[in-house]
């Protein structure tokens, strides 16, 4: 694994979506590739970043019971 | 083989996630809480056809997306398939790497991601065409697999993860913008500055 072939898979590796054996090549670069193991550190943080910056939260006061109120029409039909 | 009478108890703690997800599509709360209902009834009225013990939040999601696609895309008036240009490998990452210290002005490299506001951060996704916006945030804020996300857009596998490499690279495009527009780092640094 070089630093090419790595850049090419750090998503997959990232989204744990790799073969072990390729996952065990990718440890194996970053264990003596500082650059790759800083960059994909920095890569991680953006996923997390990503995701807490798109928690919604709660739903709008009554959509829950606006679809409720739908099921049950849609169970009478 | 799933029983219509449970569905109420089993799908109605997924509506936040699914919510989110609809705004994320529609860009539009009213028409959020509309492709919510849809999804909702028609969840309802196939719910026999769903594998119990698959995955019930990725099935409504691909509901949600046909719904979408076929009530929503066309009044939006927005291109179906749009490409993004290959920004490069670890595009933010090298831009920061490419700076001397002294032209960080707020932070250190390292604390950059800290200073972005969840909104930006949700501005820079939403910015990106919808099929890269969507994958990305399945992948992310959804977690879903890549297998799912294929089955919930409907593409092979190949393309969702084309679309997850070329939209988060366009994603840090627009973020080092941003960084650059707050003056968190400064302006014209970098290759494309001579």
């Amino acid at each position: 694994m070089d630093c090419e072939k790595f850049a090419a898979v750090v998503y997959e590796y990232l989204d744990s979506e790799i073969a072990y054996e390729v996952k065990i090549e990718i440890h194996e670069h970053l264990s003596r590739c500082p650059g790759c193991d800083s960059a994909v550190e920095f890569e991680r943080r953006m996923k997390v970043l990503i995701a807490k910056a798109c928690q919604c939260g709660d739903c709008p006061e009554g959509l829950e019971e606006r679809v409720l109120r739908a099921l049950q029409e849609a169970s009478e039909a | 083989m799933a029983s219509r009478d449970n569905f109420a108890t089993d799908a109605m703690p997924l509506m936040s996630a699914l919510y989110g997800a609809a705004l994320n599509l529609t860009r539009n709360p009213s028409d959020a809480e509309d492709l919510i209902q849809e999804t909702f009834l028609k969840g309802f009225r196939s719910y026999e056809s769903f594998q119990e013990g698959t995955n019930l939040k990725a099935w409504l999601y691909r509901i949600m997306m046909n719904t979408f696609i076929n009530n929503y895309r066309a009044k939006q008036r927005r291109p179906q398939e749009v490409d993004l240009d290959d920004a490069g490998d670890f595009y933010l990452y090298r831009k920061l790497g490419e700076m001397s210290a002294n032209q960080i002005v707020s932070s250190a490299e390292d604390e950059l991601l800290n200073n972005f506001a969840d909104a930006e951060v949700k501005e820079a996704l939403e910015s990106l065409p919808e099929t890269f916006r969507l994958a990305v945030y399945l992948a992310d804020v959804e977690g879903f697999s890549y297998k799912e996300i294929a089955d919930i857009m409907d593409v092979p596998l190949g393309t969702v993860m084309s679309r997850l490499h070329r939209g988060r690279k366009a994603l840090q495009e627009k973020l080092w913008d941003f960084a650059v527009e707050r003056g968190l780092v400064a302006a014209g640094t970098g290759p494309e500055a001579d």
